[in-house]
């Protein structure tokens, strides 16, 4: 069936377990333990800021709040409690909470429409950001974020970052059932739009 | 276009990775961050864990051992890196680019400056100059190898094999893994073996052009 084939892509839970468990282990030792953040930022660094590259409508403002997410998540991390989704989502939610935070500060900014234009011009202070995007991976990013809020975080975690959607209902505040739903329809609706434009 | 290929699209679309000069500038920003909560000495962050803490980042950023090396070198407990407020920070990058040498052509990236309210790790600046830099070689040693300019293909060399002398190849900036990869371009340029320089440069320096 299409539709599940969408939602059962790739991330075995069994796989994820032990990174998760380790990442619990170092996140509870970081309260005490320096060394364990250090860890823990170079095991996430990636994810967080392809998690926010999805969002974002340039890399400087996901390289910004990559920053911003990790200088949160320290002053957060002597409350840190494992609530059974993992850190990685712990993380993502302060990534989404700060990417949320600049988002209003940004609402004068253009509509859906125009972002797919303004990414579509490689920065000139930027070679090396601009080479890195091919058209596509550009056209499909900003048809990711020209989608409804709630639907381009679950694709963007699922596919930036390899979340279950257990854990993707974490970070958005859903249920995994409905993440699922969410998903599957998110990828319908952002893969009619890809054939729209390819047509 | 079936589902699977679909979402295979998509995947690499939002998985590209960070260009190096994106990792850096977000180290150095965390770094700078870890050090700022630090200094206010709250928390779990007390005095005697702020060298620990910003080692341990560097460890895992842009200078792994080069931390303890640098440690070993400067003698004292204390971070040898210290902190740079933007000014600082542009004024390192300056000086470094006023005395690193580029080839004919190339321009500095304007986004090779601090950005305000950011405090930097002391001594990024120039390890960041110096990596487009060498960066910016390997790129013109291949274009003139294609062009078969000769006499630039040499100028290029003469630089790249060079760059062992450069304060990012040394105490207390590289770690053997960072040295090894800049020694294979340089024995690839020496035996005049493209291959080598290509692959490094479409590993590292992506996006570094004229």
């Amino acid at each position: 069936m299409e539709a599940s084939s969408f939602a059962g892509t790739a991330h075995d839970e069994s796989q994820i377990q032990p990174a998760l468990a380790d990442d619990e282990r170092l996140a509870l030792g970081a309260r005490s333990n320096p060394t364990a953040f250090a860890t823990l930022y170079g095991r996430h660094r990636e994810s967080v800021f392809r998690y926010l590259r999805a969002r974002s409508t340039n890399d400087d403002d996901a390289l910004d709040l990559t920053a911003v997410t990790f200088e949160r998540a320290l002053i957060a991390l002597p409350k840190y409690r494992s609530i059974g989704a993992g850190f990685a989502a712990w993380l993502l939610r302060i990534a989404r909470n700060a990417a949320v935070d600049h988002g209003r500060r940004q609402r004068a900014r253009p509509a859906p429409a125009a972002l797919v234009e303004a990414e579509s011009q490689p920065a000139d202070d930027d070679p090396e950001a601009a080479a890195m995007a091919s058209d596509e991976h550009r056209r499909l990013r900003a048809l990711v974020r020209a989608l409804p809020e709630p639907q381009r975080d679950a694709l963007a975690l699922r596919y930036s970052v390899g979340l279950t959607a257990r854990q993707i209902g974490a970070v958005i505040g859903k249920s995994e059932e409905a993440t699922q739903k969410l998903l599957t329809r998110a990828l319908s609706e952002l893969k009619e739009a890809y054939g729209h434009e390819q047509r | 276009m079936s589902n699977v290929e679909f979402t295979e699209r998509l995947e690499a679309a939002l998985t590209v990775p960070m260009t190096a000069a994106q990792q850096m500038a977000v180290d150095a920003r965390v770094a700078g961050a870890v050090a700022r909560r630090q200094q206010r000495a709250s928390g779990w962050f007390r005095l005697t864990t702020r060298t620990a803490v910003l080692l341990a980042l560097l460890v895992f950023v842009a200078l792994p051992t080069a931390v303890f090396a640098a440690a070993e070198y400067f003698g004292g407990s204390e971070s040898p890196f210290g902190l740079a407020e933007p000014n600082e920070y542009n004024r390192e990058l300056d000086a470094a680019k006023a005395d690193t040498p580029i080839p004919a052509g190339f321009t500095w990236p304007a986004s090779l400056r601090a950005k305000n309210d950011v405090v930097y790790s002391r001594g990024g600046g120039r390890m960041q100059v110096e990596y487009i830099a060498i960066c910016m070689w390997q790129v013109d040693w291949l274009d003139a190898r294609a062009a078969a300019d000769t006499q630039r293909q040499s100028e290029d060399q003469r630089v790249i094999a060079s760059i062992p002398t450069w304060s990012s190849y040394g105490p207390p900036f590289a770690d053997q893994s960072y040295t090894d990869v800049l020694d294979r371009v340089i024995a690839a340029v020496g035996r005049d073996d493209p291959a080598p320089v290509a692959a490094n440069v479409a590993q590292n320096c992506k996006g570094v052009r004229r």
